[in-house]
């Protein structure tokens, strides 16, 4: 039986963050890098979509999860002297490293009750 | 670079390039403080265009590309809204959902910001105009105006001109599922048919759209977006949960029941059939959870078709409920009225175990008057005696053996009232069972 979370597709909110603290618990990325390295990863299995991605990466921001730094880019169609624009980057604070360690936590405890309902699974392990 | 050298760049960029045309008509959207929308259009621009050179190198087209890497932003007043809500969470969102031009029935306002495309200006699919009128005037202006027969950009230009607003018009959408264009020719309209109706009903109905290819619209804020009905439902399909636990219990099996099965096909048939075979539309039930892929437009009607089922099945519980409560009463009517019997039947049996004693006493006291008789007279009299008393022992046994039976009859019928009696406050709600 196909299930839904079995279904490739884009990425929910809840687990966005996670994934995107996590990619920038690796080192900083900008917002499409952070869409490319999800495509990447999964094989294009999971996506996230800009949409949910930048208004996200807004509210990590005013959280204080990430700080912010811009840098002038150029199109790679553009010529030498045309104008740049501009590039935002997101680096994981320390309250970001701090909220990613509960997160994950919490996230592996969630699995590991959804597995122990699972055929083969124990349902030892759940009380921690 | 500077703020204002950036905001140069930018209204020179606006001029030659559909990106920034694009954010032209975005950022207002944002209705965010200058600043923070400068940042967000800025961290979108560079998005788009990175996307634009990845897509360029895959070997797309450059306009092909840049509608790629819109198209994939989502709903341009949806992606807004996102942005708004990091700001507002608290405040209530606005959608509004209305159709094309409305006219507002008695007031004859004309309902929306909408505005149609400046085509001497602007290329098909991007703005058409930006007219200066402020979205609350325009929804205050009375549109008052005839529309004199001609094309339809026409026809739409001539609403545009009586309220202002800004417009994005799908124009290739529409080519490429019914072959509308600008150039489509449209009846003139009197400002007098206007009264209380819907233009696009009346475009629609001139133009012979309907269903997936009908016109439909778009408004947020002073931006109308005019597309194909099935344009919006391509880029508005979101996934919705619904809870099913009243129609298939608590903790249904994982696989597709009949009833779960008779839902999604249901659903399927009544609901935008087109949408689950021909679109992307899906249905998932798993557990007592339904995950609908659809788009926003069709989830509320899913919605409304789940609440009339649970309604049809709430309104059938409770009449069998009420059925249920009902057999109750008269069951638990019943049983006292099976006991009494039995209490009386009981008795009755004693009294006829009584009598049967004192009948076999009076044949025992018989036979030995006979025995002990030595006339042959007095002999043939106790004879007859005992005759009839061992024909009165026997009709007290006969009668012993029915109340026996009819015994046994009552106490099975109390067993199985009392059986009926835990059946139905199974039935039944424990509390209400419990209240009875």
């Amino acid at each position: 039986m196909t299930t839904p979370a079995a279904t490739p597709g884009p990425l929910s909110r809840t687990h966005a963050e996670l994934v995107i603290l996590s990619l920038l618990a690796e080192g900083p990325a900008y917002g499409y890098a952070l869409t490319k390295q999800v495509a990447s990863r999964t094989g294009g299995g999971l996506r996230l979509q800009p949409a949910v991605l930048y208004p996200l990466m807004t509210r990590l921001e005013k959280q204080g999860l990430v700080t912010t730094s811009w840098e002038e880019v150029k199109s790679q169609q553009s010529e030498e002297d045309a104008p740049g624009r501009r590039r935002k980057w997101y680096t994981l604070s320390g309250k970001g490293r701090r909220r990613l360690e509960a997160q994950i936590e919490a996230h592996r405890r969630f699995t590991a009750m959804i597995e122990s309902f699972l055929p083969g699974g124990e349902r030892a392990g759940v009380s921690a | 670079m500077s703020r204002r050298t950036r905001d140069r760049v930018s209204a020179e960029s606006s001029a030659r390039d559909p990106i920034s045309r694009w954010l032209d008509v975005f950022v207002p959207l944002l209705r965010l403080p200058r600043a923070e929308a400068g940042r967000i259009r800025d961290e979108l621009e560079d998005h788009l265009r990175t996307r634009v050179d990845d897509l360029l190198i895959l070997g797309m087209s450059e306009p092909e590309a840049v509608q790629k890497a819109v198209t994939e932003l989502g709903e341009t007043a949806r992606l807004a809204r996102s942005f708004r809500s990091v700001r507002t969470s608290s405040r209530g969102r606005i959608a509004m959902y209305t159709g094309l031009f409305v006219v507002a029935g008695l007031a004859l306002t004309v309902g929306v910001a909408g505005i149609l495309p400046r085509p001497q200006s602007v290329p098909s699919r991007e703005v058409l105009a930006a007219a200066s009128a402020q979205p609350e005037a325009a929804a205050e202006k009375t549109l008052g105006v005839d529309l004199p027969e001609g094309t339809l950009e026409g026809t739409l230009t001539t609403i545009a001109e009586a309220t202002g607003a800004r417009l994005y018009v799908h124009w290739s959408a529409f080519e490429g599922s019914s072959g509308i264009g600008r150039e489509t020719e449209v009846g003139a309209i009197p400002a007098k048919n206007l009264h209380g109706s819907k233009i696009r009903e009346i475009l629609n109905s001139m133009l012979g759209l309907s269903g997936p290819q009908a016109l439909a619209v778009r408004v947020e804020g002073d931006l109308l977006e005019v597309a194909p009905r099935d344009y919006f439902d391509r880029i508005e399909m979101v996934t919705r949960e619904y809870d099913l636990t009243s129609l298939l219990g608590e903790w249904p099996p994982l696989e597709i029941t009949t009833e779960a099965g008779a839902l999604r096909d249901g659903l399927r048939e009544m609901v935008e059939p087109e949408l689950w075979t021909d679109g992307n539309g899906a249905i998932v039930i798993h557990g007592s959870l339904m995950a609908v892929r659809a788009p926003e437009r069709v989830q509320g009607m899913v919605a409304e078709y789940i609440d009339r089922i649970k309604a049809r099945f709430e309104a059938n519980q409770k009449t069998q409920r009420d059925r249920n409560a009902q057999r109750h009463s008269r069951v638990m009517e019943s049983l006292p009225k099976l006991e009494a019997q039995l209490d009386r039947e009981t008795a009755e049996l004693e009294a006829v175990r009584v009598e049967l004693w004192k009948s076999e006493y009076r044949r025992q006291d018989l036979e030995e008057a006979f025995r002990s008789a030595q006339d042959e007279a007095v002999r043939s009299a106790r004879l007859d005696e005992l005759a009839r008393a061992s024909a009165d022992h026997e009709s007290i046994v006969q009668k012993r053996d029915l109340l026996t039976d009819a015994i046994n009859r009552t106490r099975l019928g109390i067993q199985h009232t009392q059986g009926e009696i835990g059946f139905i406050r199974a039935l039944l709600e424990p509390g209400e069972a419990a209240s009875r």
